[in-house]
């Protein structure tokens, strides 16, 4: 152990330099060069594999969901994804009459059952369609997804939901559920109605009554183009 | 100043404004509409503002024939306000015939311009030809048209 300006210094390495060996004689060979530059990598190795492995043991913990919390789920794709178990339906289509005996048609690209739950029908490629009873116009919804349960009778939306009523108007949303019972349209997504004479936006919407009653919830804008006849006539 | 059986108001600038746009921008918290009914709610922190004239009230019911936008009478319920330029009127509730293109608003109506008040029961707004009566109020203050 050699004493130096009151530091415990425990010279492993004669090439170290420190400010207190300033009396040590300055003895490098190429010996002691190659020596140096070995240790050097020895160390930098040592330190790569350590934080490899640090690395390795985090991510492990990751996939245990230790850290659930702080690590930002990666946002899960809002699709519905059918399960595994699922069988393909050729050519999926649906039909049916509501409450008041008015015929609906529900059709899609594609289809899979669930085998668990085969109330079940996952579809690709939605397209509803019903001819309103009142007004004989026809009321058609498109989606790119769909969840259709035959027990309760409804027909989940997702990814650019667009109903259409002919002559009348267009909606335009992300999701929305539909009733098919009684054809009771609802979504607490924001909705963009386009119609002859105007657009509304809202943050929320609700449709029934064969589309004769539309309620936009959670705040509401719009603008109409208002047409006075008598003054536009003058 | 004393009660006055009816009072004119000077309309002028709600007539102009009334008259030239027709685009009405609309907001409120919640929007029915009744194709059956052939009528339109809007609920709560309603605002409708067309050209230079803004109506703020708690809720406004707009009655239409076959189109949305063929609006026949607007009817605004609760807290009335209807701004335009440098005119302010209150009042309860006001009730719009479009083809008329009158307007009567009533129970508590105060009309604000500049320093000048008029309060009444009962206004009637002409909007062609910008007559306006103010019935059972009272003036306070000097009031010169324009």
């Amino acid at each position: 152990m050699r004493r130096s300006g009151g530091l415990d210094m425990v010279a492993t390495n004669p090439q170290v330099k420190t400010p207190h060996s300033a009396s040590a004689p300055d003895r490098r060979t190429p010996a002691a060069g190659r020596t140096g530059g070995m240790i050097r990598r020895a160390r930098f190795m040592a330190w790569a594999l350590t934080a490899a492995l640090v690395g390795l043991v985090v991510f492990f913990l990751v996939q245990l969901g230790m850290f659930d919390g702080t690590v930002p789920k990666m946002p899960a794709e809002d699709r519905a994804t059918p399960p595994a178990d699922s069988l393909e339906i050729q050519k999926p289509r649906f039909t049916g009459f509501d409450r008041e005996n008015q015929a609906y048609e529900v059709t899609a690209k594609s289809a899979r059952q669930s085998e668990t739950e085969p109330n079940i029908v996952y579809l690709e490629a939605v397209r509803g369609e019903l001819k309103l009873k009142g007004s004989g116009d026809l009321l058609a919804i498109v989606a790119d997804d769909g969840v259709y349960d035959s027990e309760s009778d409804t027909l989940d939306l997702s990814g650019n939901v667009r109903l259409t009523s002919t002559g009348q108007y267009t909606a335009q949303l992300d999701k929305a559920q539909i009733l098919l019972k009684n054809w009771r349209l609802r979504s607490e997504e924001p909705v963009d109605v386009v119609f002859s004479d105007g657009t509304i936006h809202a943050r929320g919407i609700e449709i029934w009554d064969d589309g004769r009653k539309i309620l936009f919830l959670n705040t509401v804008r719009g603008t109409v183009s208002g047409d006075r006849g008598k003054q536009d006539s003058q | 100043a004393g009660p006055a059986a009816a009072q004119a108001v000077d309309t002028t600038g709600l007539k102009e404004a009334g008259n030239t746009a027709r685009t009405v921008d609309f907001a409120a918290d919640s929007m029915k509409v009744d194709r059956d009914k052939e009528h339109i709610v809007l609920n709560g922190h309603v605002e409708a503002t067309r050209g230079k004239v803004n109506l703020t009230s708690n809720e406004l019911v707009v009655e239409y024939v076959d189109s949305l936008n063929n609006a026949k009478f607007l009817n605004a319920k609760g807290n009335v306000v209807i701004t335009s330029g440098d005119q302010v009127i209150r009042g309860q509730w006001a009730r719009m015939d479009v083809d008329a293109n009158t307007v009567t608003l009533g129970d508590d109506v105060e009309v604000t311009q500049g320093d000048t008040v008029l309060t009444g029961k009962k206004l009637f707004i002409n909007l062609d030809t910008g007559e306006s009566q103010m019935t059972g109020g009272r003036v306070k203050g000097r009031f010169i048209p324009e």
